[in-house]
């Protein structure tokens, strides 16, 4: 059984250095189409993350009507405390936001001081948690009597969410089309191998081999050049990330981007399956058509 | 033993390559199968190694019917036979050793078993001093002797061997053909197709001879007939101590 184990990787490895050139073009493209998986789905998680922070930072305020009395006001109080989805509800009466507003204007704040805090409203200030759940939230909202207005950047994470989908449609386009060239690359390496081994295999065959046995080595022809490519995804996606895109991002000072050292054990998981994958898919046809002796 | 009871074949394309063949070829035979191009021989090796199967009849080898067969018994069943070819098909970048190991390795075996086996057959075979060569550097007739012990390394009970002669000078064919009556002598049923009359006639064992389709001639018979009419001469110069059980040659009727 081992003996059998052994022959079968040796022909594998045989395989792989005879035809070597072939081996280093599947390896390569392999790594690329890895290596924009990898960025798509780090890129994808970025960008949830960008939308999180601007849903964080973005601020509901629902201003009340003016004739509330404070138990009214009390009262919306407890409803807003009873949505689920918000967070950080503060109070801030129109007094403190006159205030606010002074401060904000700094030293022209001079030319407002004719100006009472009446012309403001009381308002209640919050954040959403979830902002997939964003409208749903707001309706709830809205059925709450007493409140004039609510001003919310809805619009913005709207803009950021279709943003987000159309760079997810766009990988999963590219990530299909380098699966394809991928899985056609392997196919062609292998087929060469094959053909070069066809009388190894018609001789199996003759012999009593099984179909198994017969595949096997190019299944773990596959299986390595899925590994092995999987392997440079994983050091070029570490060192493209923590050198290039994490510091750009970083020096934008959007937010701080989602670091990639705690996840790698996964994205090595990740690509070595992938990759593994798809050379067993880009072995099988090939195989296929010498088994029929 | 190998059965064939009324054997057709048509491929797709309406080639009728056997029209009702009958014969029987006992456990330990000799046979050359002979003929023309196009008599059917090669289809016959087909057949027996299930690279393809009958249209109609049965074909029977060691009580198994052959068209019965799943595509995953296919492989055990063919560890019962050796082929040999014409063009050796040996593979140049393995020496002799391995080329003969590679088929014990390919159906499982492996270790200490692998390596006296191929040292054995390789005695047999008189290639124990050029263990170590490649093809390329053994002439025709060493190189049929390699795919010879290759044939017989995983001790079959058939060997078919498919113009063995074709690609070897005529002293060596006779070397092959001696090996081959030696390896016979074991109890292995073998079956040789070949163009070449001189060896048929030198070896003077059972001959079947093919003609579009069907059985031209079967000496086999002709032995039995003579027997049955006491043409002990006949039987002298047939130098096969064995069977003579009861044969039949039906040919089917719109065959003849």
């Amino acid at each position: 059984m081992i003996d059998s184990f052994l022959f079968l990787v040796k022909s594998a490895f045989k395989s792989i250095f005879k035809n070597w050139l072939l081996t280093i073009g599947s390896i390569s493209v392999l790594t690329i189409c890895l290596l924009t998986l990898g960025s798509s789905i780090l890129l994808f998680e970025n960008v949830n993350l960008f939308i999180d922070k601007v849903g964080d930072e973005s601020q509901v305020v629902i201003f009340l009507d003016e004739k509330l009395s404070v138990d009214d006001i009390n009262q919306i109080h407890q409803q807003l405390l009873q949505i689920q989805n918000i967070k950080n509800i503060n109070y801030e009466s129109k007094e403190i936001a006159m205030q606010k507003y002074l401060e904000s204007m700094g030293e022209n704040a001079e030319l407002f001081s004719d100006i009472t805090s009446d012309v403001l409203r009381n308002s209640f200030i919050f954040n959403v948690k979830d902002l997939s759940k964003f409208e749903q939230t707001m309706f709830e909202i809205e059925k709450i009597e007493g409140i004039a207005r609510i001003r919310e950047r809805r619009e913005v994470i709207e803009r950021i969410r279709d943003i987000s989908k159309i760079v997810l449609m766009l990988a999963i386009a590219i990530i299909a089309i380098f699966i394809i060239i991928s899985i056609l690359i392997i196919t062609n390496t292998v087929k060469t191998s094959v053909f070069s081994r066809r009388i190894e295999i018609n001789i199996m065959k003759y012999v009593g081999a099984t179909d198994f046995f017969v595949q096997m080595p190019y299944f773990i022809e596959g299986i390595i050049i899925g590994i092995l490519a999987g392997i440079l995804a994983l050091v070029f996606t570490y060192f493209a990330y923590n050198e290039i895109f994490a510091p750009i991002i970083k020096d934008f000072g959007l937010f701080a981007p989602l670091s990639i050292n705690g996840k790698l054990f996964s994205f090595a998981v990740f690509y070595i399956i992938a990759g593994a994958v798809i050379g067993i898919v880009g072995s099988v046809f090939p195989v296929k058509k010498y088994l029929n002796v | 033993m190998i059965v064939f009871k009324n054997i057709k074949k048509i491929y797709p394309n309406g080639t009728v390559a056997l029209k009702g063949i009958n014969l029987q070829i006992d456990d330990g035979e000799f046979v050359f199968i002979t003929g023309p191009s196009g008599a059917g021989k090669s289809t016959i090796i087909h057949l027996l190694t299930c690279e393809d199967f009958a249209t109609e009849g049965k074909l029977t080898v060691s009580g198994t019917n052959l068209k019965r067969l799943s595509h995953r018994q296919i492989p055990k069943y063919r560890r019962k036979i050796g082929v040999v070819f014409q063009d050796f098909r040996l593979i140049p970048n393995l020496n002799v050793y391995d080329n003969v190991a590679f088929a014990m390795r390919v159906v499982g075996r492996g270790g200490r078993v692998v390596k006296e086996r191929v040292n054995t057959v390789l005695e047999i075979v008189g290639l124990t001093h050029k263990s170590s060569v490649f093809p390329e550097q053994l002439s025709g007739g060493e190189q049929q002797r390699v795919a010879l012990a290759r044939a017989i390394v995983n001790s079959p009970e058939i060997i078919i061997a498919d113009e063995p002669t074709g690609n070897v000078d005529p002293e060596m064919s006779i070397e092959i053909m001696k090996l081959l009556s030696s390896i016979n002598k074991n109890g292995i049923t073998v079956l040789v197709v070949t163009h070449e009359q001189r060896l048929v006639k030198a070896f003077k064992k059972r001959e079947i001879r093919l003609n579009s389709g069907h059985i031209e001639f079967d000496t086999e018979e002709e032995s039995h007939r003579s027997d049955e009419t006491g043409d002990s001469q006949s039987a002298e110069n047939d130098n096969q101590p064995r069977r003579r059980s009861i044969r039949y040659r039906k040919e089917v009727s719109e065959d003849d």
